[in-house]
């Protein structure tokens, strides 16, 4: 059996889950390639590491537990939503959305006092402008550091925009969820802010939101 | 607790407003579901919390499910679509947190910051699995600790079967790679 470099099937093969035949092709490979043989090498070190990891640890008659609670949860949500429902058939996810950035944007604001009033109006043009590039290129960093989805780049105007990029589309996919528990920081959840937000903020944020496109 | 009624005829029994035949399905499934959170949000309360909510959601939709996947398959696309929900989530709620702990050096008050001594804590094995790209560790959780076909990885995470095994070749290369770098540092 001719076969190409074997990358791609040593894990299911250094775990037992390859079929018969593809085994034996991978023993063959193995027998006359140096380079393959290399790689199962330390990739059987790496899964022998894994495999040695303790098993996390789960509380005592969680289990047992669980099914009560998640009904519990269910009633909780039917009692609450009558009087989330209509605010939220009124603005619609994307609310979330904006109170999410809305409050990085006082969050900020409280932090670069603003001696423009043109970033007052727009939230995340004051995210791009009052922070400086260093410590955006650290906000980027850590979020490049977990869970790489963009490019790295060391040129700051183009920081900025990522990082906006990059938050905005975190706070897409928690609004998108449509969950009550949605946090931002200190602990906030949407839904009480929703609550503390006056009619005035309400239209404010409207506003925002259809002002800016990539939201 | 042994129930011999299929998924399908729970979902059915379900579907026709008998509530009991959800507890059946939730006793079925609970654990799996926890496992695949577990793995993904890691701490025991973020898997919880997505447990949870895999079933509301699952007790919201099931009205609509007709079947064409395995309950099994449509329940783990739930779970793991929350789970990296979850763990964004948290990402925005460390941004706010990053923030509060520039402060805190900007001012010269030394403070511990609970998160990030939380974070030492965790297993060098963990924090590579936790960089991982999004797919790629998707396909690892999956494959390595669900055991879970090709086939089936595919179906959860709505994709092409091709590619599935690169990804996971690619996952545990990158442990790898972390995991010497993590002792080259040392
Ligand atoms: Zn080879």
């Amino acid at each position: 059996m001719r076969m190409d470099h074997v990358d791609s099937l040593l894990p299911d093969y250094l775990t037992g889950f390859l079929e018969e035949e593809l085994r034996k092709g991978v023993d063959e490979h193995l027998r006359r390639c140096n380079r393959c043989r290399q790689q199962e090498r330390s990739l059987r070190e790496v899964l022998l590491r894994i495999a040695q990891e303790p098993s996390p640890i789960v509380p005592d008659g969680y289990f047992a537990a669980l099914l009560p609670r998640i009904r519990a949860r269910l009633e909780d949500r039917r009692a609450w939503r009558p009087s989330w429902t209509p605010v939220v058939a009124r603005i619609g996810a994307p609310l979330a959305v904006a109170i999410l950035i809305f409050a990085i944007a006082l969050h900020l604001e409280f932090r670069y006092p603003s001696t423009q009033s043109e970033s007052e109006t727009n939230p995340l043009h004051l995210i791009a402008k009052e922070i400086s590039a260093e410590e955006l290129q650290r906000v980027l960093a850590d979020q490049l550091s977990r869970q790489p989805l963009l490019e790295t780049t060391v040129d700051p105007e183009t920081i900025q925009q990522q990082v906006i990029r990059a938050l905005a589309a975190d706070l897409e996919l928690s609004a998108r969820s449509q969950s009550p528990s949605i946090i931002f920081g200190n602990g906030v959840s949407v839904s009480e802010s929703l609550n503390e937000l006056s009619e005035a903020e309400l239209q404010t944020l409207l506003r925002l939101l259809e002002e800016r496109s990539i939201l | 607790m042994a129930d011999d009624r299929s998924d399908l005829e729970l979902v059915r029994q379900f579907q026709a407003g008998d509530e009991s035949a959800f507890n059946q399905l939730v006793l079925r499934y609970q654990e799996k579901v926890y496992w695949v959170a577990r793995r993904f949000v890691t701490d025991h309360e973020g898997a919880d919390d997505v447990t949870q909510e895999v079933f509301v959601k699952a007790y919201e939709s099931l009205k609509e499910f007709r079947g064409d996947s395995s309950l099994y398959t449509w329940l783990y696309r739930i779970a793991v679509n929350l789970a990296l929900n979850a763990v964004r989530k948290r990402k925005v709620r460390e941004f706010f947190r990053m923030d509060e702990m520039y402060d805190v050096i900007d001012g010269g008050t030394e403070q511990p910051d609970e998160a990030l001594e939380r974070r030492e804590e965790r297993s060098l094995i963990e924090q590579a699995i936790e960089r991982l790209p999004k797919k790629q560790k998707a396909v690892f959780l999956l494959r390595y600790y669900e055991e879970m076909p090709y086939e089936e990885i595919a179906k959860v995470l709505n994709t092409s079967i091709g590619g599935l095994k690169a990804n996971y070749f690619h996952a545990v290369k990158k442990i790898q790679e972390y995991l010497q770098r993590a002792h080259g540092s040392r």
